[in-house]
C-alpha cells in the first residue's frame, strides 16, 4: 500500500502554563481552528488518532464524545512524546488505506497539572514491570527523563570532547526562533552566560538544557491527497516515514552505538535503518529545508542531526555552532521555539509550524522555498512532508 | 509490589522477572542470567538470549568489577526521599562480565571523583530485611 495523504488543516489553543482550560476545552478550540483552517465541516471527521491518554489524559471516548464526534477509526497511544510520530503515521495509514476519509490526530496537554506524574512520586511508570520509559531506576535516585539525557550526554561529551557550553548553542538557537513567533511561551533572549549560570537539574544538563512544562493542545487533519487538493489551502504531503526503532540497540535520550543503558557501544550513529525515510520521500538530506525534531533536552538535537546523517558521528556539537541551526543558518531546526522555548505540546507544535512553513504562512519565521522538512526524533521515528 | 509512600525513597519491584537477581544481593551475590547456549550473561531478564536468541539460560553468579561508563548529578530532587542527599550522583556500570547496571556510588563518595572509565567494585547495601542494592564504590577503596 502506497501513503497516499496530506495534512489539510491544523489548529491549537493558548500554549502557556497553568492555564485555566480543561483538556477538552482546550481540545475544542484547537479542533475549531482546524476546521477552520482547512474548510472541513465537523461531521466530515470519521477518525481520530489520539496522542493523549491514561495516566495524563483523556481517552478516544471521552474526546469524540465530549466534541461531538462520529468516529469510525481510532487509534490511541497514551501521552508521551514516544508516540507522536506514531499517531500522526497511523492517521496517514488509516487514509491510505480507506479505514476513514478524514483523521483528526488530537493531543492535549496540562503539564502543569500533572508535574508529579513525570519523574516524581505519582509517577508509577517506573514501578512497573520492566521499570520506566526513560531509562528510570527510581530506587537508585535515576527519577525523571533528565537523567536519561543526562547520561547520555556525559558520555558523548567523554567521547567526543562537546562541553555544555557547545551545547548551549542549541538552546540559544531555538530561543532566536521562539523570539519570532508569538505564540511561544518564552519571550526573552537566552545569553550564553545565562545558559551557563542557569541552576543545574542533572548534571551535565542546566535549567535552559530542558524544556518547558506547559498546558495546550494541537490539532492535526489529515486526509488523502486528492482529497487534499480540493481544500482551502495549499496541501502538505506526507511523502515518506519510517517507524519507531526498538530493541536493544535503543535507548530512549541516546543516538544508537553511544552505549546507554542496554545499546551496545559500536560508536556507528547513522545505520542504514536510520535514513530509509528519504528514499521513501524520495529526497535526500541535501533536499531537507529544516529540521524539526523532539527537544525534551537540547542534547537530542545533536542525536538526531548524527542520527539521520547531517552530520557525522561526533560531529554535532560543533555543526551547530555560528548560527547553523538558528534562522537564516543552513540547516534551521524546529523554528516555532520547539519545546525548548515555545512550548511542550509534545511536538504537534512542531508539525503546526512544519504546515505554515511548506504553506509559506510562517510570517517573518519562513524559511525560503520550504519545500521539503523532516520530522525526525531521537528514537528514530520520521516523517518527511514536502509541498505538493 | 512494595508500598510506596512519597516521604520514601522508591523501591523496586521484587516480584518481577529479576526476582532471582534481588534475592542474590541478599546471599552478597550478583545472580544474573546465562545463556545455556552461547554463554553469554544478560540483565535485565529476558525470555531468548539477546546474543544468539537461545531459549535456555540459568542464573548464575558473576563478580562485582567492572568500570563507569557514564554518569549523571541530579541537583533536583524529583521525590522527596532523594532531597536529603542532593547533589547525588547516579552511574551506568559495565561490569567484566559484560552486564549493565544504573546505580549510585556506595556512602561517602565524593561526586568530584567520578569519572568515566574509573574502575569500580560492587558492595551490597543492606536497605531492610526484604530489599538489598547493588551499589559500587572505586575499587582502590578499603571495602
Amino acid at each position: 500500500m502506497k501513503i497516499n495523504a496530506a495534512i489539510v488543516g491544523v489548529g491549537a489553543s493558548k500554549f502557556g502554563r497553568f492555564m485555566p482550560d480543561t483538556q477538552l476545552a482546550m481540545a475544542a478550540k484547537a479542533l475549531k481552528e482546524a476546521l477552520d483552517d482547512s474548510g472541513l465541516e465537523r461531521d466530515e471527521i470519521d477518525g481520530l488518532s489520539m496522542h493523549m491518554g491514561w495516566p495524563l489524559g483523556l481517552d478516544y471516548d471521552s474526546v469524540a464524545e465530549g466534541l461531538g464526534l462520529n468516529i469510525r477509526y481510532v487509534n490511541q497511544a497514551w501521552t508521551h512524546g514516544r508516540f507522536v510520530t506514531n499517531t500522526l503515521q497511523h492517521a496517514a495509514l488509516a487514509v491510505s488505506a480507506g479505514l476513514a476519509n478524514v483523521v483528526a490526530c488530537v493531543t492535549a496537554i496540562s503539564f502543569t497539572r500533572e508535574r508529579d506524574i513525570l519523574g516524581g512520586p505519582g509517577d508509577m511508570e517506573g514501578y512497573r514491570e520492566g521499570g520506566g520509559t526513560h531509562g528510570e531506576a527510581p530506587h537508585y535516585g535515576l527519577t525523571s527523563p533528565a537523567g536519561g539525557a543526562a547520561l547520555s550526554m556525559q558520555r558523548y561529551m567523554k567521547l567526543y570532547g562537546a562541553t555544555s557550553e557547545k551545547l548551549a548553542a542549541v538552546p540559544i538557537q531555538i530561543r532566536q526562533h521562539a523570539l519570532q513567533n508569538p505564540d511561544s511561551v518564552m519571550k526573552e533572549p537566552l545569553t550564553l552566560e545565562a545558559h551557563q549560570t542557569s541552576r543545574m537539574v542533572v548534571d551535565p544538563l542546566h535549567l535552559f538544557d530542558c524544556c518547558l512544562m506547559t498546558d495546550g493542545a494541537v490539532v492535526t487533519l489529515v486526509t488523502t491527497r486528492e482529497r487534499a487538493r480540493d481544500l482551502k489551502q495549499k496541501p502538505v504531503a506526507i511523502a515518506g516515514m519510517q517507524g519507531i526503532r526498538s530493541g536493544r540497540d535503543e535507548f530512549i535520550f541516546a543516538p544508537p552505538g553511544l552505549g546507554i543503558g542496554q545499546q551496545p557501544a559500536t560508536n556507528i550513529r547513522s545505520r542504514p535503518i536510520d535514513v530509509e525515510v528519504f528514499e521513501a520521500a524520495g529526497v535526500t538530506q541535501s533536499d531537507v529545508k529544516g529540521v524539526y525534531t523532539y527537544d525534551a533536552f537540547s542534547p537530542l538535537v545533536l542525536f538526531v542531526l548524527e542520527r539521520y546523517g547531517y552530520c557525522g558521528e561526533g560531529e554535532a556539537a560543533d555543526f551547530v555552532q555560528n548560527g547553523a541551526i538558528g534562522p537564516g543558518g543552513r540547516l534551521p531546526v524546529n523554528t516555532n521555539g520547539g519545546l525548548l522555548s515555545e512550548a511542550h505540546v509534545a511536538g504537534w507544535n512542531h508539525i503546526r509550524e512544519m504546515t505554515r512553513q511548506i504553506r509559506g504562512t510562517a510570517g517573518p519565521r519562513q524559511i525560503p522555498n520550504a519545500d521539503v522538512l523532516q520530522w525526525g526524533t531521537v528514537w528514530g521515528d520520521s516523517v518527511i512532508l514536502t509541498a505538493d | 509490589m512494595s508500598a510506596v509512600l512519597p516521604s520514601d525513597k522508591p523501591r523496586p519491584r521484587l516480584d518481577g522477572p529479576e526476582q532471582p537477581f534481588w534475592a542474590g544481593l541478599k546471599d552478597r551475590q550478583i545472580r544474573v542470567q546465562r545463556c545455556d547456549h552461547c554463554g553469554r550473561h544478560r540483565f535485565p531478564a529476558s525470555r531468548y538470549c539477546p546474543h544468539c536468541h537461545g531459549p535456555h539460560s540459568h542464573w548464575d553468579a558473576v563478580g562485582g568489577e567492572g568500570e563507569v561508563e557514564s554518569f549523571c548529578i541530579f541537583h533536583k530532587a524529583y521525590f522527596p526521599g532523594f532531597a536529603a542527599e542532593t547533589p547525588y550522583a547516579v552511574i551506568q556500570v559495565r561490569l567484566d562480565s559484560g552486564v549493565r547496571f544504573f546505580s549510585n556510588l556506595a556512602g561517602g563518595a565524593d561526586n568530584a571523583e567520578i569519572q568515566i572509565g574509573m574502575r569500580v567494585r560492587a558492595v551490597f547495601e543492606d536497605v531492610d530485611d526484604a530489599l538489598t542494592l547493588l551499589k559500587f564504590r572505586t575499587a582502590e577503596a578499603k571495602p
